[in-house]
């Protein structure tokens, strides 16, 4: 792992994908930090005051990139899998539309980092098959608890908002509520399992 | 608890304190005052904490009224500031009797103008901060009229009553801004025009970030760089190859490189940038 200044109060490590879950717990629990942003290949993190390279350097000397993926917090979400471009999925993928599901609902995810929105996680562990690319046209308006994939993750969008990657489902869990003690349902490091419901 | 109404509201005006920290691992975005300085400084002038929730006005017009005896301090940008129609001076405690009416009026230096009254506004506290955040949308809303807002009496203590001169420097043609490399700055073939070259603020400018035109800089990888945590003052360079400096209210991944940071102080400057302020970058290691 590379650790590089990132301003004046920021580091960007860089790590392996699979290293994220793990090197993103390990920053988070070492209480030097204000902000600890994991991403695809990358953590980075942001103190106060001064932090010496060093201490960094130290913290992720010890992270062992094990097991986070079977570690974290499991978190179930019940979904319909009604989504507009099952269809194409199951097409694309060569499966049938119970097939997909199936594959999808036993499959327990990684939520690895957030990004696009507040409390939209991308979840790695998406089967090969299922890995399609994002939609050519992204749709104006896609509906808050859109479950959905694209390229190696899947992920629900928690608010209305624009988006491109392909429905697969819907869900009445609230992903994210600033209201809430835990505004986000999904925090980076927890283990995903979307568990299908009739409507 | 004193209340404040406002009366007239033109303009974008929200309640804004130091931000909400610690939740960029959730895609939520620090946000808070864009020029941390004159925010710090108009609570400071009357004895308020650094943190406490205060008005940042974008070149706003506005006018409010309070039930109850005030104490006051405008920063920032310079904007007219009159108690019951008397001009009173800027970085300074102002009191304001029960009943009176305060109107500040943004002229065309600098950006933003803070106003802070002695107590603390109590906005609508959304995970640990008052600040509206325009990216998610979350936060205190936008000031509208009609309008109304409780003070609190949270203050460190007394009203020192010195005048504190404005700590941003607003309204030049030309700011020089304080810039480290960043981690992707050797990805690029010609990042060494960055600090040789000037750069205008274009008229695409908010909370999330200021777009600059100039001389472009150009990403040597045809690769798609993965998604990276990104900070405040990130420079970020998009296809077309102009300069994208983010702001408080910035996504907190994002997917095109990051050529260098700009300083904290530096973001204090760009936050009273107007469009059409030349722009130059100084390294600094």
């Amino acid at each position: 792992m590379k650790v590089s200044k990132y301003g004046w109060q920021g580091a960007l490590i860089e790590c392996a994908p699979e290293e994220v879950s793990a090197l993103g717990i390990a920053c988070l629990t070492s209480g030097l930090f204000s902000e600890v942003v994991p991403a695809e290949c990358t953590v980075l993190v942001c103190w106060s005051g001064e932090l010496a390279t060093s201490k960094i350097e130290e913290l992720v000397s010890n992270v062992r990139p094990t097991n986070a993926v079977t570690s974290g917090k499991l978190v179930e979400i019940p979904v319909t899998y009604d989504g507009q471009d099952l269809a194409e999925v199951a097409k694309f993928s060569g499966l049938s539309e119970s097939e997909v599901i199936e594959l999808h609902s036993s499959t327990i995810f990684n939520a690895a980092f957030a990004g696009f929105a507040p409390g939209f996680m991308y979840c790695t562990g998406l089967p090969e098959v299922l890995q399609l690319p994002r939609r050519s046209t992204p749709r104006t308006l896609v509906p808050a608890g859109s479950l959905a994939i694209a390229d190696t993750y899947t992920a629900v969008y928690p608010l209305n908002s624009p988006g491109g990657w392909n429905l697969i489902g819907t869900t009445t869990s609230k992903m994210f509520d600033a209201n809430s003690e835990r505004p986000s349902l999904l925090l980076p490091g927890d283990r995903v399992r979307f568990i299908p419901v009739s409507k | 608890m004193s209340q404040i109404t406002f009366t007239k509201v033109t303009g974008y005006l929200t309640l804004q304190d130091q931000g909400r920290i610690g939740y960029a691992n959730i895609a939520v975005p620090s946000s808070g005052a864009f020029d941390k300085k004159s925010h710090q400084l108009a609570n400071r002038v009357i004895g308020n904490f650094p943190n406490a929730c205060a008005i940042e006005s974008l070149r706003s017009s506005f006018e409010f009224v309070s039930d109850a005896e005030l104490v006051i301090s405008v920063t920032g940008a310079p904007a007219s500031v009159q108690v019951d129609g008397r001009e009173y001076e800027m970085s300074r405690a102002i009191q304001v009797p029960s009943g009176s009416a305060v109107s500040v009026a943004s002229g065309n230096l600098g950006m933003r103008t803070y106003l802070a009254i002695r107590g603390g506004i109590v906005g609508e506290m959304i995970m640990g901060s008052c600040s509206f955040d325009e990216l998610s949308q979350i936060g205190t809303q936008p000031i509208k009229t009609g309008d109304k807002f409780a003070i609190e009496n949270h203050v460190t203590g007394p009203i020192s009553g010195d005048y504190v001169p404005g700590s941003v420097i607003t309204g030049l043609n030309t700011v020089e801004l304080e810039a480290m490399p960043a981690p992707r700055w050797n990805g690029f073939s010609n990042s060494e025009i960055l600090f040789a070259s000037e750069y205008e603020v274009t008229s695409s400018v908010n909370r999330v970030g200021l777009r600059l035109s100039g001389p472009e800089l150009n990403w040597n990888s045809k690769s798609r760089l993965a998604s990276e945590g990104v900070v405040t003052g990130a420079i970020q360079i998009p296809v077309d190859g102009m300069p994208l400096i983010f702001g408080p209210d910035h996504p907190t991944t994002v997917g095109y490189p990051v050529i260098a940071v700009v300083s904290r102080n530096s973001l204090d400057i760009l936050a009273q940038s107007a469009p059409g302020t030349t722009v130059r970058f100084k390294r600094s290691r």
